[in-house]
């Protein structure tokens, strides 16, 4: 049997920092478990995969969507208001800037098919399978 | 058998999805006339927001329209999928209630906060008859 021994390892301190780094980012970038902006939920079934994206306050014209064959890939970004003269700001906590995501998916997407809809900040992509990856009922001839 | 236990875990999990609650946020931007408070809280609209301003303690909350995924099975979570959101504040400046406005566009709440306008120092000229 193989027996796994603790070895001091000099990397491990070098690793604890890096987990503290990763919850440094991820309190940056609004509470997604991996740092990446926006956060997302994946939803599938047979036909279709879902992304629900929690990305509040983006203008339409600033969102770009693109699929190619198995990779949606989202790009955009949230710019900061004028700020009316003599204001100032006792707080600021929102993010802004450009961010950019793509997602890799098990299966050919139907580009023509892709629906997206932008609802009270959250941002929903449908990606239905291309054809050519839904099974099909082949039709078997006779010989004679 | 495999579908049976795979649907069971599933049930139990929609059976133990806890609503958690998260704190949205915020820019504070003031001016001379009033306080301007805006938050992020996406997945809310203006139906279910709720602002209750209790003396100097304001409070927003946030509920969320709760995501259609029927016939979905959930594959990856990188947020909690049922979430309201919360805070409360306290405010340094008198507000006029009266004329407080909220709106809420792209899960984004903005709520102005006007100050009571102090009395003016009034100014009586006299005038030479």
């Amino acid at each position: 049997m193989f027996m796994r021994q603790s070895v001091w390892n000099p990397w491990n301190g070098l690793r604890n920092m890096e987990d503290g780094w990763d919850t440094i980012l991820r309190h940056l970038t609004g509470g997604s478990e991996t740092g990446d902006y926006p956060p997302v939920i994946v939803y599938m079934n047979d036909n279709c995969a879902k992304l629900v994206m929690k990305l509040p306050g983006v203008k339409l014209e600033d969102l770009d969507v693109r699929v190619n064959r198995d990779t949606v890939t989202l790009k955009g970004s949230r710019k900061a208001e004028a700020l009316p003269e003599g204001a100032e700001y006792l707080r600021r906590e929102r993010g802004l800037g450009s961010f950019a995501r793509s997602f890799g998916l098990p299966f050919m997407i139907d580009g023509d098919a892709v629906e997206a809809s932008y609802t009270a900040g959250i941002l929903t992509v449908t990606l239905p399978k291309a054809r050519i990856e839904q099974p099909r009922k082949v039709t078997i001839q006779s010989g004679n | 058998m495999q579908n049976e236990i795979q649907k069971d875990v599933e049930n139990k999990m929609t059976a133990h999805r806890e609503t958690v609650v998260l704190k949205p946020q915020v820019d504070i931007i003031e001016d001379e006339a009033q306080v301007l408070l805006i938050a992020d809280m996406p997945g809310v609209n203006e139906k279910n927001v709720d602002i209750d301003l209790q003396g100097n303690n304001l409070t927003i909350r946030g509920q969320r329209e709760p995501a259609s995924c029927e016939g979905f099975t959930l594959k990856c979570a990188e947020y909690q999928p049922d979430y309201r959101y919360e805070r409360q504040f306290t405010l340094g400046e008198t507000i006029d209630v009266e004329h407080i406005g909220a709106t809420m566009k792209d899960g984004v709440l903005k709520l102005s906060l006007p100050k009571v306008k102090e009395a003016a120092p009034r100014r009586i000229e006299v005038k030479l008859g």
